[in-house]
């Protein structure tokens, strides 16, 4: 049996109350994005260089066959997406240009954090990324877990008197 | 300007509702924009405004709505018409 217990600290006590326990905390964190290939496709037609420049970066257009390959541009921009939701930062300005995926020969794919984008992991206290991305004809999906500092409450001092 | 936007958003954010039924406040995001659509709303604001947002402004926070993307085009210096 697996104790699947939330990795937020709550936990519910024996008289049915739900409380918190930050020692309990895991410090994990999660982003998905789901992206349609076609709407990829839409707007290499409508915005051009300008959609490619502003979203990929050089590597990126490359590895996309100068953006002719719309699904992995849409794999990649889902990765981004899922990405940027780990760093929680909605008040940030982080170019998509400053996380950059990358997929070895066997598929497995990667990202690396460049400018604001390193800055706010720092900031959120993440060590570590691992992502798979997903796709279909029509869409693409993917998947980043974070795994941030081993006590997080000692770090930021959150439990400090 | 607050119409121009209006009219930005409904040609490119792909909203589950129509545009003229949310207010200036209400989240593009929450009404069905998703974040590639938000590419599409930047881009298309870029070229009806004549302004290039900077990297500084590349937060989901600048799309969200019609208030706060009239904001940022304050921001960046654009006259109402």
């Amino acid at each position: 049996v697996v104790d699947a217990r939330p990795t937020n600290g709550l936990f519910t006590a024996l008289d049915g109350s739900v409380a918190r326990d930050d020692s309990l905390r895991m410090p994990f964190g999660i982003g998905i994005d789901l992206v349609h290939v076609g709407d990829v496709e839409d707007s290499l037609v409508r915005f051009g260089s300008r959609y490619l420049d502003r979203v990929f970066t050089p590597a990126e257009i490359r590895a996309a066959g100068g953006g002719s390959n719309a699904g992995r541009l849409a794999g990649c921009f889902a990765a981004k997406e899922a990405a940027l939701k780990t760093l929680a930062a909605r008040h940030t300005g982080i170019p998509w240009t400053s996380i950059e995926i990358e997929t070895a020969c066997n598929g497995e794919a990667s990202l690396t954090l460049h400018g604001a984008a390193a800055e706010a992991a720092e900031r959120a206290e993440i060590i570590a990324f691992e992502l798979s991305v997903t796709r279909t004809e029509a869409y693409a999906a993917a998947i980043v877990l974070t795994v941030g500092c081993a006590d997080r409450s000692l770090a930021t001092g959150e439990n400090a008197p | 300007l607050n119409d121009r936007i209006r009219d930005v958003i409904r040609a490119e954010a792909r909203l589950g509702v129509d545009v003229e039924s949310l207010s200036n406040e209400a989240d593009l995001y929450q009404a069905g924009m998703t974040s590639h659509a938000s590419v599409n709303l930047m881009l298309a604001l870029e070229n009806e405004f004549d302004v290039e947002f900077p990297d500084r402004m590349l937060k989901r926070s600048v799309f969200e709505s019609v208030s706060a993307i009239r904001a940022a085009l304050d921001e960046l210096g654009v006259e109402p018409a």
